[in-house]
Parts: C-alpha cells; sequence; structure tokens
C-alpha cells in the first residue's frame, strides 16, 4: 500500500512521498513539546515569584 | 497598437485569470465577510498586480519592480513581520495570563498541531520546508513569515496565505472541533474568576524575564520574543504612551499594509498553482486543528485530576490568533449557557498560546537552522 502511494505521489508534480520520514521526525515532536511545557513551567514559576515578591507595591 | 496586441498574446498565460480570482475572492473576504481585512485586501489586489502579464510591479529580468524591491527590503530579512510584532505587543494586555499564570500550560498545550504537522509534512516535503508548512500552526503571521524566511523555505507565499486565511477562518474552525471533542457537560463548566490586582512592577518585569528566559532556552526566537516583548513593555511602563499608541496604532497599520501587498509579490500563478500549494493548505488546516485538539485534550486530561474542574474549551483558545480565539471560546461558553462567562480564561489562554507560539517557532528555527 505504501508503495502503491509513495508511487502515486512521486508522479504528482514537485511533490514526494515518503512515510519513513515521519519516523525520524517522532523526537523532534517529542522533543519539541517537551522543551516548550518546561520553558513555560519556568516562565510560570518567574511569575508566580513575581507577583508575591511586587505583591506590596500593589 | 498591433505590437502592444501582439505582445500581450505572447506573454498572457490562462493561470492569470485563476490567480484574478484567487485575489478577487481574498478581496470579496475581506470586504464582505470582514475577513482580516488589513491582510486579506492587500494580499488580494497585490496577487492580481502581479499577476498581469510583464507586471511592472515585480522585478522582470534587469528591471526591478517596487514590489520585488518592497520584499527584498522587508520580507526577506524578516524586518517587517518582526516591527509588526512590536505592535502586537503594544496590543497584548497579560493581565488576565499574570493573574493566573497556570493559564500559560493550555497555551503550551495548542502547540500541538504545530509538531503534528511537522511530522505529516515531512512525508511530502525536505525538512526545512516541512518546518516552515508546520509553523503555520503558530496561527501566527509574523513567526510563520520569520520561520519560513529563516528556512529558506520555497514555499513562502502559501504559507503566508495558509496562515493568515485560517487565522481568519478561526471563529469557523474553532467551534466544530471543540463539539467533536468535548460533552454538552463539559462545556457547561463553570469558572470561578477571582480578579487580583497585578503590580506594575510585575507588568513592567514580565517582558524582560520572558525575553531573557525564551533567549536562553532558544537564541533563534531572540528577535521574535524580544521585539513582541519591547512593544509590551512600551506599553507597560507607563512613560511611553504616545509611542504606545503609535506602535499599536500607526505602526502596525503601515507594515501591515506593505506586508500584504509584499506578500502577494511571491503568488505569481507559476509559484503558486501547483499541487504543492493544495497540500500545504491542507496541511495548515490539520495544524490548527491538531492545535485545538491540543489544548482541549490537555484540559480534559487535567480535569481527571482536579477538584476544580476547567472547562476544557478554553483550551482551544491557546491556539494563538489573538484576540479571535479567546473571544470565539468565550461566546461559544455563552451560547451553551448565557451566564458561563469564561471571557478572562480564554483571554489568558490566548495571550499565553501567544508567546507559546513564538518559542515553537524559535525551537524550530533552533532544531532545523
Amino acid at each position: 500500500m505504501l508503495n502503491i502511494l509513495t508511487t502515486a505521489f512521486s508522479m504528482i508534480g514537485d511533490i514526494k512521498f515518503n512515510p519513513k520520514a515521519l519516523l525520524d521526525m517522532l523526537p523532534y515532536i517529542g522533543e519539541g513539546m517537551l522543551c516548550i511545557f518546561i520553558v513555560i513551567g519556568i516562565i510560570i514559576l518567574i511569575t508566580i515569584l513575581l507577583n508575591k515578591i511586587t505583591s506590596k507595591d500593589k | 497598437m498591433e505590437e502592444i496586441i501582439n505582445n500581450l498574446i505572447q506573454n498572457f498565460d490562462w493561470r492569470y485569470i485563476i490567480m484574478w480570482a484567487i485575489g478577487a475572492l481574498l478581496i470579496f473576504l475581506a470586504i464582505k465577510k470582514d475577513m482580516e481585512p488589513t491582510l486579506l485586501l492587500p494580499m488580494g489586489f497585490g496577487i492580481i498586480l502581479v499577476n498581469l502579464p510583464l507586471s511592472g510591479a515585480i522585478t522582470q529580468g534587469l528591471e526591478e519592480g517596487p514590489l520585488s524591491v518592497l520584499y527584498e527590503a522587508g520580507i526577506a530579512n524578516e524586518l517587517f513581520p518582526l516591527i509588526l510584532f512590536i505592535g502586537i505587543g503594544a496590543m497584548i494586555d497579560f493581565g488576565p495570563v499574570l493573574t493566573n499564570p497556570k493559564l500559560m500550560l493550555f497555551g503550551a498545550a495548542a502547540q500541538f498541531g504545530i509538531f503534528f504537522t511537522l511530522g505529516m509534512a515531512s512525508m511530502f516535503f525536505d525538512i526545512k520546508d516541512a518546518a516552515s508548512i508546520a509553523i503555520i500552526g503558530a496561527a501566527d503571521g509574523p513567526t510563520a513569515i520569520v520561520v519560513a524566511q529563516m528556512l529558506k523555505s520555497n514555499y513562502t507565499g502559501p504559507i503566508m496565505v495558509a496562515a493568515y486565511s485560517y487565522m481568519a477562518l478561526v471563529p469557523i474552525i474553532i467551534p466544530p472541533v471543540i463539539k467533536l471533542i468535548t460533552t454538552k457537560k463539559e462545556r457547561l463548566i463553570k469558572m470561578e474568576y477571582k480578579p487580583t490586582n497585578v503590580s506594575k512592577l510585575t507588568r513592567i518585569l514580565f517582558p524582560i524575564i520572558i525575553t531573557i528566559v525564551a533567549g536562553l532556552v532558544a537564541p533563534k526566537s531572540v528577535s521574535l520574543i524580544g521585539f513582541l516583548m519591547f512593544g509590551n513593555l512600551i506599553r507597560e511602563c507607563g512613560v511611553l504612551d504616545s509611542l504606545s499608541e503609535t506602535a499599536q496604532r500607526v505602526l502596525a497599520n503601515l507594515i501591515t499594509i506593505f506586508l500584504g501587498i509584499t506578500i502577494a509579490s511571491q503568488m505569481t500563478a507559476d509559484k503558486f498553482l501547483s499541487l504543492s500549494t493544495l497540500l500545504i493548505l491542507g496541511l495548515g488546516l490539520v495544524a490548527f486543528i491538531f492545535d485545538i485538539i491540543g489544548g482541549v485534550l490537555f484540559a480534559k486530561i487535567l480535569n481527571i485530576f482536579l477538584k476544580k474542574k476547567i472547562n476544557p474549551m478554553i483550551g482551544a483558545a491557546g491556539i494563538s490568533a489573538f484576540p479571535m480565539a479567546g473571544r470565539v471560546v468565550h461566546k461559544l461558553g455563552l451560547q451553551e449557557d448565557s451566564q458561563n462567562f469564561l471571557l478572562m480564561h480564554s483571554m489568558g489562554v490566548n495571550v499565553s498560546g501567544q508567546i507559546a507560539s513564538v518559542i515553537a517557532g524559535g525551537l524550530i528555527l533552533n532544531f532545523f537552522l
């Protein structure tokens, strides 16, 4: 089935179909989402801290 | 006269007619449907302008065209989108997210569409083009332009059209996706809002600290996040009101006029009318849909552990597309129950989505530049 799809797509203009590339991307997908949550987590902690430190200045 | 007609016949391409129709459609959507008119109208007119035989608006041989010059001056070096970010930063009130910082988690979850689409697009395009297409899911035009340009994508034109068109279609895309993955009971969940004052010092320090944190983690995103946060600092510092107002109105409007019409210079029939364009439009929609799914499902997962339940609809606002996504979620809440006010929560998630989408853009650049 994959071979048929690959051949079909390769016949359409500049589009190619390479399902294996999805597997190569999996580490980036996982790492990307993890990094975003880590950065946002750090920003949340800093914001909470900021709110506490500056609460006297309200 | 005969020479002009001969020239016209020789240089006419039937694909121009399709491009005129696409340009007219964008102008129609902008004027009649009020869909992102500030961008779709200049883009629509620009498409017609560049798709005329031997159009002098774009470079033809050795003769330079003004739109090509503008493209080199403002888009190829990412200057226009970055300057626009100053205006956007000045427009954003981070108040709701500073009041309830945990809302930022939904902004992070709603970037799932970017990475999901990265996987999908990589099956059809080379890695840099796939990454540029995936960033359509940032639902943020300037981020998409900067990433596509820095990665030197061959598909900047279609990526821009997809990014801005789907942003305009947020009110149409979000409701059915939410209804598909939530129950009526979940959509009726009411969320308490405790208004608390955020100190001026916090409002001033927030953009500076975000720039430092994002810059340390993803150095390549520092211009993106830095310009956004610079705009916000102008807004919050309290001593640059006139600059803040100029950034929000005059600067943003001026850049937007040039941005739309200049992007159109990349939408000539030979570049735009291809199957890859259709595929990019499809993948862009996938990115938007999976952003919404990511945000909503994250809220549903959190609800398993929380005593005070969260209305999962607010997760969809993390798609960025500020401020439309936040308003759409609020309206959906009111449709389910006229006493269910989700605005402050959805806007909080929406501005977090704006921050998270820029960080996602930076990460994509870090991975693939």
